[in-house]
């Protein structure tokens, strides 16, 4: 992530190559953190580029003192919470959160080996019930990399809230997809 | 560290965001406790069934997105007043400098009564600003041809003013001014004279140059009208001074005139040849 710094840096001088090398090295992590938010795959093309397009726009107000992720991710979520206001999936979210409660019970039965295609789906079932913010949390920890002091200079929140979330959230998955030794997941 | 300390730290083992002294308590306690050595396999499991849910391909988006980029940029760069350059804005001085002497020298300033070095350098000094602003506006993409035609329209205004400022006109002007006073007819000829003078080089520079888009015909044209009698004010008065401010008015009042009804008309021109020739 250090490169990361030292581009953006660069970038916010007014370095072109800089900018452009760091939106391709940004590029498949914002692809795989809007994907694995659940946004429609048609809309992901045009979060990545907004999400770019701000970076170029706000490049002169970034702190270089400060890390890049957590900007990065700051911004990502401004875009992605933007994305479900203007598709009116706040709603869907809100009522998916509500309804993440009830999924500790027998709706998840336990299967046989499974092919990856079917695991990664019910992975990303899984993942998709939990809470929006419990949901973005761990997405930025185990998919994004990032450390749970740039999560919660990320999302504004504190750092014990972010630990708070990663666990709970945690603790639901391996309920809800009953893992089983052996890489297998269970309904 | 008991069961219940250790089970706490579990998912900050997997990421890493225990110190060296918990992490070494953590994995001692496991290589101990099968409940939670178990524990921690699941965990691990689950971390690696979530790997494995992964993401698709980058598609080019960058290369897209910079395109874009680079297209904001260069339209940044276009719309950029130059002005806003001191080695430009002190090049469009110099060059309004030199116009304002060259007018200065046209309007014939010196050889009439009044004419102070002090009010020469005076009026030389506004002229150069006037004529140096105007000059910014060459660089702005939007404005670009309004500078230019009020630009040239200015210089054939000048171009045409030592006739009414040699001594022998003027004399005669104060003459035909001074009879008007009592003639309603006169002043009308004076106005439409006025008007005549200041309206025929906007008229024919803002319908060569001008591109006005047909919804700010009106709008483009005023702004036209603003700066091109700005321009023009400086001759005026150098053409006018020696008289007073009653004899001249209807002259005045004729070219402020002019200077609307040539921009509107210029514009207009621009504008319908512009949506034939399209």
């Amino acid at each position: 992530m250090r490169q990361d710094d030292d581009l953006m840096a660069r970038a916010r001088q007014g370095d072109w190559d800089a900018l452009g090398t760091l939106l391709g090295l940004q590029e498949g992590r914002l692809v795989a953190f809007f994907h694995r938010l659940g946004c429609d795959p048609n809309s992901i093309e045009d979060l990545v580029q907004e999400v770019m397009i701000r970076i170029y726009e706000a490049r002169r107000r970034y702190d270089p003192a400060r890390p890049f992720s957590p900007w990065l991710y700051g911004i990502a979520r401004n875009v992605w919470r933007d994305y479900l206001r203007r598709q009116g999936h706040l709603q869907a979210a809100l009522r998916a959160m509500e309804s993440a409660e009830d999924l500790d019970s027998p709706g998840l039965d336990p299967l046989e080996r499974r092919q990856a295609e079917e695991e990664a789906d019910r992975v990303r079932r899984a993942v998709q019930r939990l809470p929006e913010e419990q949901r973005v949390t761990l997405i930025l920890r185990h998919f994004q990399d990032l450390s749970y002091e740039e999560i919660a200079e990320t999302l504004g929140v504190p750092l014990g809230t972010v630990k708070w979330r990663i666990h709970d959230a945690m603790r639901k998955l391996g309920q809800w997809l009953t893992v089983r030794r052996g890489g297998g997941t269970a309904r | 560290m008991n069961c219940g300390e250790v089970g706490a730290r579990l998912v900050d083992l997997l990421y890493s965001e225990l110190s060296g002294d918990e992490s070494a308590a953590v994995r001692g306690h496991l290589e101990r406790c099968a409940e939670c050595h178990a524990a921690w396999l699941e965990l691990c499991y689950l971390a690696s069934a979530l790997d494995r849910w992964s993401a698709p391909a980058p598609r080019g988006i960058t290369e897209r997105v910079l395109a874009k980029l680079a297209i904001r940029e260069a339209e940044a760069a276009r719309t950029e007043r130059p002005g806003m350059a001191m080695r430009h804005l002190v090049g469009f001085l110099l060059a309004g400098a030199g116009a304002a002497v060259l007018s200065l020298l046209l309007l014939g300033g010196g050889q009439h009564e009044g004419d102070t070095p002090l009010k020469l350098g005076v009026v030389g000094a506004i002229w150069t600003i006037l004529y140096g602003g105007a000059g910014v506006f060459l660089g702005h993409h939007r404005y670009r041809q309004l500078a230019l035609a009020a630009l040239i329209a200015a210089g054939l205004s000048v171009l045409f003013a030592p006739v009414l400022s040699m001594p022998a006109v003027i004399e005669a002007c104060r003459r035909w001014l001074e009879a008007a006073q009592s003639s309603v007819a006169l002043n009308a000829a004076i106005v439409l004279a006025g008007a005549l003078y200041a309206s025929t080089p906007i008229f024919l520079s803002s319908a060569i140059l001008t591109r006005a888009r047909p919804t700010g015909i009106v709008s483009d044209a005023l702004r036209l009208a603003g700066v091109y009698g700005l321009l023009l004010a400086p001759s005026v008065y150098l053409q006018c001074h020696p008289l007073t401010l009653s004899l001249v008015a209807p002259w005045v009042a004729g070219m402020l005139l002019g200077s609307c009804v040539g921009s509107i008309g210029g514009v207009s021109v621009a504008s319908r040849l512009r949506l034939v020739s399209s």
